[in-house]
């Protein structure tokens, strides 16, 4: 497997929730030594069970990572319960971090990509989706050179984003960001981003990004030369 | 009528004669020629011709409307990024990149 010095889960919602699981099942028998650290500052509430895989109230990275904990005792699992921001980022994630950016904002998606691009090696994996069609972005840097290009990099959404991070936000604002999502759409951007990371790690990337549509049935890898 | 024997005589010196070398140059590039043009998971080919830009797919309201791009996205050709003064080579591969998904 690549070097990678720790995995860091960005956002434990409708994605993260989805890839924290099967993630942790393959690292147990693949590299069960690689730290694997959750990030979330959001909570589970009541309404998330719709999409969301949780077995309590609480904050999304502290109940996620202490359910992984049970069902994983062979690996090294931490919850960090802020969303990450500009103060914490760089303490976040170090070099040699491969990242899932699994946020529903741009802002924090930008954040990630530049934080990743002032490293020397780091793998950011990103996916989104609307209601019923969605993507993933593949960001590599090795030894300080882009091999796909940053999100913001043709993204003009995400480098100027219309958003704003969620620890920006207040209580009320928080609660009302949400809108309708299928969780097919969510378990379809996870299962991509997943296969994603096994090529990263195993294979020569040769897309940078996939397009997919649930109602078509229509899916697309995106050559990307930086 | 002629002689069988001397026929296949005359076939087999034919045959065994040196292919000879090509003269003239490749064949020039076509005048019309087919490029792939995609928009998130759609991709269709459509046929241009020798001089054609990326600003003519752009200025295409039909492809624009068949692929589903508005216009404003970024634009890579073969997985490099161009501009739309791009001119159209055969067998190329145009992207339209779509926004990124907001939701997770």
């Amino acid at each position: 497997m690549k070097h990678i010095s720790r995995i860091v889960i960005v956002g434990l919602g409708g994605v993260g929730t989805r890839i924290a699981p099967i993630l942790c099942q393959y690292l147990t028998y693949e590299q069960p030594g690689l730290p694997v650290f959750l990030i979330d500052g959001d909570k589970f509430e009541p309404k998330n069970a719709q999409r969301q895989i949780f077995t309590s109230l609480g904050n999304k990275a502290e109940v996620t990572a202490g359910q992984l904990r049970k069902d994983f005792p062979e690996l090294s699992i931490e919850a960090k319960t802020q969303f990450v921001t500009d103060d914490n980022v760089y303490i976040y994630i170090p070099e040699g971090s491969l990242v899932f950016c699994c946020v529903d904002n741009h802002a924090s998606r930008k954040l990630l990509s530049e934080h990743c691009r002032s490293l020397e090696n780091t793998t950011l994996i990103s996916g989104g989706n609307e209601f019923d069609d969605g993507n993933i972005q593949v960001y590599i840097r090795e030894s300080g050179k882009n091999l796909t290009p940053p999100l913001t990099h043709l993204h003009p959404e995400i480098m100027r984003p219309k958003d704003r991070n969620p620890a920006e936000l207040d209580c009320m604002e928080l609660s009302a960001a949400g809108t309708p999502q299928l969780i097919f759409a969510n378990v379809k951007v996870a299962t991509e981003m997943l296969c994603a990371f096994w090529v990263v790690t195993k294979k020569e990337v040769v897309f940078s990004e996939v397009y997919f549509d649930l109602k078509t049935g229509a899916q697309r890898p995106i050559l990307r030369k930086e | 009528m002629r002689d069988t024997n001397e026929a296949v005589e005359n076939m087999d010196n034919i045959i065994r004669l040196p292919v000879p070398e090509r003269k003239t140059d490749p064949a020039p590039e076509p005048e019309r020629f087919s490029v792939q043009v995609g928009f998130g998971p759609e991709s269709r080919e459509f046929e241009f011709s020798r001089g054609d830009t990326v600003r003519t797919i752009l200025n295409n309201g039909l492809i624009k409307e068949l692929i589903g791009f508005r216009g404003g996205e970024g634009i890579v050709v073969n997985g490099r990024p161009v501009d739309s003064n791009y001119f159209l080579n055969p067998g190329d591969h145009v992207d339209f990149v779509k926004e990124a998904g907001t939701k997770a």
